[in-house]
């Protein structure tokens, strides 16, 4: 394998992080993303590929990954959707659910989630 | 009529191939338009690729599928060596290593599976690789195949100065057919002086032929031991002199083996000594 193709290819496609946190209740909501407003999203710069999804609940760390491609302007956005008895805490793109999702979280909890992508150069 | 003729040898000669020699990867700088000497001459005609890397990044192909161990064409043939990469997908979450997992073969452009290797079958995956950029004989550069030379052509598109790559092959060395025709006789009268009765110089057995031909190639390839320590220095001259000189004996050896059952057995220990005597 090539050191020179391997950091580009790298080089092309870093890892990104974005930070959503909220305290729930038992009704569905959007967390709020950096800046500290709760929405349907935030707009993607890139074409990129989403790769995880991280959650810690106050006492517990959960996590997802797929590989979920998306385009530049695709609004990026956490939500909680309630379940009944708890959340299923799923990323968006343009206010509709990717499989990035995590079950079982409890009601009435500070969540704080940390999706992960790749943001590609060309 | 000697045993085997000069059409017979070069039939061999270029049926067997071990006197192409490919070279890959020549490093040259072209400055002006000044010959540059490559490191052999008689090379073969349109067998050249001057080539540079006018990339700063790889180009990206996919999704490429793979099946079996078959080849799959990529876009383009001239792929640098040692820079393809694949992956899964643009999350490179997977990445496959050549060799372990695939193979390249970087002049047509083609990868294929390695059986062994992580690859699944039938799976879809990206290509990366770095690319030459091939110029045009005649617009960009003039070769001289006899010469074994290279120069930029003003007003093409190699720029003044430039280090380019080359590919080519060559003879391995100067096979002429006053060699082979002087090489025929001499093996010729070795033979004759060595035969037993019933034989002579005018018998067409074929194995008379065979074992002919055999030492007729041993002694080319002697003189191509000889040429290769006598030609530009190349690093790997004495090697390939040992090379052939290996090959010399294992003619010889068999050419004699073949040639037992029609010589004298007196004179089949020490052919060499009869004639040098």
């Amino acid at each position: 394998m090539n050191l020179s193709t391997l950091s580009y290819i790298f080089a092309r496609s870093p890892i990104s992080t974005m930070g959503f946190s909220g305290t729930t209740a038992t009704t569905s909501v959007h967390l709020k993303g950096p800046g500290g407003e709760a929405g349907d999203g935030f707009p993607m710069p890139r074409d990129g590929v989403l790769t995880g999804l991280q959650l810690w609940d106050g006492s517990a760390r959960r996590f997802d990954t797929d590989e979920i491609s998306f385009a530049a302007g695709d609004r990026l956005a956490v939500y909680c959707q309630n379940m009944g008895s708890n959340f299923t805490v799923k990323v968006r793109f343009n206010g509709v659910s990717t499989a990035m999702q995590i079950e079982g979280v409890p009601h009435n909890s500070t969540l704080f989630a940390v999706v992960e992508f790749s943001l590609l150069r060309s | 009529m000697a045993f085997t003729t000069l059409s017979i040898i070069k039939k061999h000669l270029l049926s067997s191939g071990f006197l192409r020699l490919r070279v890959e990867e020549h490093v040259v700088q072209l400055n002006g338009t000044d010959e540059v000497e490559l490191p052999h001459h008689g090379l073969i005609e349109k067998s050249e690729a001057v080539k540079w890397i006018a990339e700063l990044k790889p180009t990206r192909e996919g999704p490429v599928q793979l099946t079996g161990t078959d080849w799959v064409s990529l876009n383009y043939g001239y792929l640098v060596p040692n820079t393809v990469v694949l992956s899964l997908s643009d999350a490179l979450t997977t990445l496959y290593t050549e060799e372990v997992d695939f193979q390249t073969d970087v002049t047509e452009g083609r990868i294929r599976r390695v059986e062994t290797g992580e690859i699944p079958d039938l799976q879809p995956v990206f290509a990366f690789y770095l690319r030459y950029r091939l110029f045009e004989s005649d617009t960009d550069f003039i070769m001289d195949y006899t010469a074994g030379t290279l120069r930029r052509v003003s007003g093409g598109t190699i720029p003044d100065g430039a280090h380019l790559f080359v590919d080519y092959e060559t003879i391995a060395g100067s096979v002429t057919d006053e060699l082979i025709l002087q090489a025929i006789d001499d093996v010729q009268d070795r033979i004759v002086r060595a035969l037993a009765q019933g034989y002579s110089g005018s018998s067409s057995d074929h194995g008379l032929q065979t074992g002919a031909t055999l030492l007729v190639l041993a002694v080319l390839a002697r003189a191509m031991a000889t040429e290769q320590l006598a030609r530009r220095l190349i690093t790997d001259s004495a090697e390939r002199a040992r090379e052939w000189q290996k090959l010399t004996d294992a003619f010889e050896a068999q050419g004699w083996r073949i040639l037992r059952p029609f010589l004298d057995p007196y004179q089949l220990h020490s052919p060499e000594k009869v004639t040098h005597a």
